[in-house]
């Protein structure tokens, strides 16, 4: 018993205010990761989401409402992703700096362009973002693009940190020339290849690493896979041939391992967040390990 | 079916980790093109077509119905609350319209309107930006007293409320016009809300206060029978016939996984019963719950709800005082299936009862549920519930079938 308040003790003390200048709240730990990378000892950078966890179904803890209560910025994903959650959190928070308008409050979705808008958006089509895909998280691309968007928003929140906050940016920037060249040359003999997901969440990862989407194990997004659609999924790829299966950590994974190997395709458990999995803490780690994932073929 | 059902389970094997592979030799001239690809970058690359936003300044609105089939074993049982099934054969429970959206910077307007019956459940108007930690809503508010009073029907985990809730709080919502100031606490290493409101208790053209505990009452001349009866006035004669409420709500994450919620709530106004006489009505409720994070199963979830209520009502000469509450425990399995418990009583403590046929001596019930959530946005519930009361002859069954919908925008849901 004594044991196990201990190991409760820094959870609570973790619910408190947050140590270093600037406090980013972000909703996804990409985010936070970002705001660390380019913040530096200027901000101190939380994320709401863990990266083992379904961004689209996580409680507005009263917990979360402390930290957006007391957040300098407020970074998130938009298009809907946390639609369910966030505005329990910036109303109950009552923080006017991260409402919307406020200087504080980052749609981390205005700096990129979303792929899959629906047009005529119906719930018929399972659930849908009529904005567009949110998933934009799996493209270092996309990442580059939010990594921007932080630093200038640092900037106008804490003005003094401006060389910081660019110099790191410029590091960050320089890093990402040379690690996308390494990534995208040890994805160059995957090119093409065919894909079948079990969520449609890989578009943004996988235009920009190249591979085609053939289909989805949910018939419609958020639609448990039915036989029938499975089965007709199944015969389409071996027809056309699979070179992969691919899936969050989050989705249950019997059904993709069995379609795997019928289909003769590899199931790759992809990290599309940090925190993913364990190790897995900056986004070069989950970069790297996608890449090497693909790579390896398992 | 079966085939892949053996299939599932013969097929167990974990994918390996994948070793770590060698560092790539990276492409000089390559690095330099993507270098050269990214300074020509807009900042915010044209979108491939946006979505209408001729709409994007409405209110975001959506409808949610609940539809039900229930068989009693007998036509006496026990009263099952307001918006629940109460008799054999097929009900229409609700069909709420909800709407919300920012009113300016400064205020938020949130609107639950039930068509069954046309009534304004809630018309709220909150301050987005008061200093101090403080937010202020006005207007027909639903008082956070316990846990289960804020909730709609569609939050339920049953097809109706629990007894408590009929008995202490109203038949649907503990619900009126008035105000109400929070403050979440600063400087505190948790999540601390302090609550007051004043709600009025007149009887005001369907917007009056819905309470089983709290009302405005005189005694009039029947001019029909000419007998004495109480009835609700509209009007007030001055602050000691206003209902005051206060609340205490505190919550820690005990670890990534485990949340506890802890309030005490208390509400002090003039009885509904007898003119003059005063009532008292005090809370306390517990949630805990446990949803494995940090192992990665968060489809998976289970929440315990513990709420009781301690009321004491005057009466000429005498008082009365009751109490009563329920212990509810839900476990999601996974993000389709959802079932749940609840036991429950409420008693006579000592003194009179004020209204014998809505509150009786005891009642106690015991009620299971399994539901089914094809998708986020439908759910089909089987219900079944075995309770007795003062004054039935011995306890009775009943059986539910609910089907739940939500059509429209995809809204928020609390804690």
């Amino acid at each position: 018993m004594r044991l196990a308040l201990a190991s409760m003790i820094p959870t609570l003390l973790a619910v408190g205010p947050l140590q270093a200048g600037l406090k980013v709240v972000t909703t996804l730990p990409d985010y936070a990761a970002l705001a660390a990378e380019i913040g530096g000892e200027r901000v101190s950078a939380e994320a709401l989401v863990k990266g083992s966890q379904d961004p689209h179904f996580a409680d507005a803890r009263p917990s979360m409402i402390i930290k957006v209560n007391r957040a300098d910025l407020l970074v998130f994903n938009g298009l809907s992703l946390e639609i369910g959650w966030l505005p329990v959190l910036l109303k109950q928070g009552r923080n006017a700096v991260v409402q919307p308008g406020g200087p504080g409050h980052l749609d981390a979705s205005t700096t990129i362009a979303p792929r899959e808008i629906q047009r005529n958006a119906d719930r018929s089509k399972g659930d849908v973002h009529a904005g567009g895909n949110p998933h934009y998280f799996t493209s270092p691309d996309e990442l580059r693009r939010v990594a921007r968007a932080i630093r200038d928003r640092l900037v106008a929140l804490d003005p003094d940190g401006r060389r910081d906050y660019e110099q790191r940016f410029t590091a960050f920037e320089r890093k990402l020339d040379h690690k996308t060249a390494e990534w995208k040359q040890r994805l160059a003999p995957l090119q093409g290849q065919r894909v079948v997901v079990y969520h449609k969440s890989w578009i943004y990862l996988l235009e920009w690493a190249g591979l085609k989407r053939v289909g989805a194990l949910e018939p419609k997004p958020g639609i448990p896979p039915s036989s029938a659609h499975v089965s007709k999924l199944l015969a389409q790829t071996r027809e056309q041939g699979l070179h992969f299966v691919i899936q969050e950590v989050y989705h249950p994974t019997r059904l993709s391992r069995v379609f795997a190997e019928k289909a003769g395709a590899p199931l790759l458990i992809l990290p599309s967040m940090v925190g993913a999995r364990p190790g897995i803490e900056t986004v070069w780690d989950k970069f790297d390990k996608i890449v090497e994932m693909l790579t390896d073929g398992r | 079916m079966a085939t892949l059902v053996s299939r599932l389970l013969i097929l167990t094997a974990l994918l390996a980790p994948a070793p770590a592979s060698a560092e790539a030799e990276v492409d000089t001239d390559l690095a330099a093109a993507i270098a050269a690809d990214r300074a020509e970058q807009p900042d915010a690359p044209p979108s491939s077509g946006t979505p209408s936003t001729a709409n994007a300044l409405n209110p975001a609105l959506s409808f949610i119905l609940d539809f039900g089939l229930a068989w009693f074993s007998d036509e006496h049982h026990i009263a099952q609350g307001g918006h629940a099934i109460d008799q054999g054969g097929f009900t229409l429970q609700g069909l709420e319209l909800a709407a919300t959206a920012s009113v300016d910077p400064y205020l938020r307007f949130d609107l639950a309107f039930q068509l069954v019956g046309m009534e304004i459940e809630e018309a709220a108007v909150s301050t987005l930006s008061l200093p101090l930690n403080l937010l202020l809503r006005a207007g027909y508010l639903i008082t956070p007293f316990g846990r289960e009073n804020r909730k709609h029907l569609h939050q339920w985990r049953f097809n109706s409320p629990s007894l408590a809730h009929s008995r202490f709080l109203s038949e649907e919502h503990l619900s009126g016009l008035g105000a109400e100031l929070s403050m979440l606490l600063p400087h505190v290493p948790w999540y601390s809300l302090v609550l007051v409101e004043v709600l009025d208790p007149a009887n005001r053209k369907g917007l009056g206060l819905r309470s089983t505990s709290f009302g405005h009452v005189a005694v009039r001349t029947d001019p029909d029978s000419g007998e004495l009866v109480v009835t609700r006035e509209d009007n007030i004669d001055g602050p000691e016939d206003l209902l005051y409420l206060a609340r205490l709500e505190n919550s820690l994450d005990l670890t990534d996984d485990w949340t506890l919620v802890v309030g005490l709530s208390g509400a002090w106004g003039p009885s509904p019963y007898v003119p003059d006489n005063r009532a008292t009505l005090y809370g306390v409720d517990l949630y805990v719950k446990w949803r494995p994070l940090s192992s990665g199963d968060d489809a998976m979830a289970i929440g315990l709800t513990v709420e009781y209520f301690l009321r004491d009502t005057q009466v000429p000469g005498d008082s009365s005082r009751d109490h009563g509450g329920y212990l509810q425990l839900e476990f999601q399995v996974s993000r389709h299936w959802l079932c749940a418990l609840r036991v429950e009583s409420t008693d006579l403590w000592h003194g009179p009862s004020v209204d014998d046929k809505r509150m009786p001596n005891w009642q106690w019930r015991g009620s299971l549920s399994a539901a089914f959530l094809p998708t986020h946005f439908s759910m089909i519930r089987l219900q079944y519930d075995t309770g007795h009361q003062h004054g039935l002859h011995e306890p009775t069954h009943a059986l539910f079938l609910q089907l739940e919908i939500a059509a429209g925008s995809h809204g928020a849901h609390t804690f």
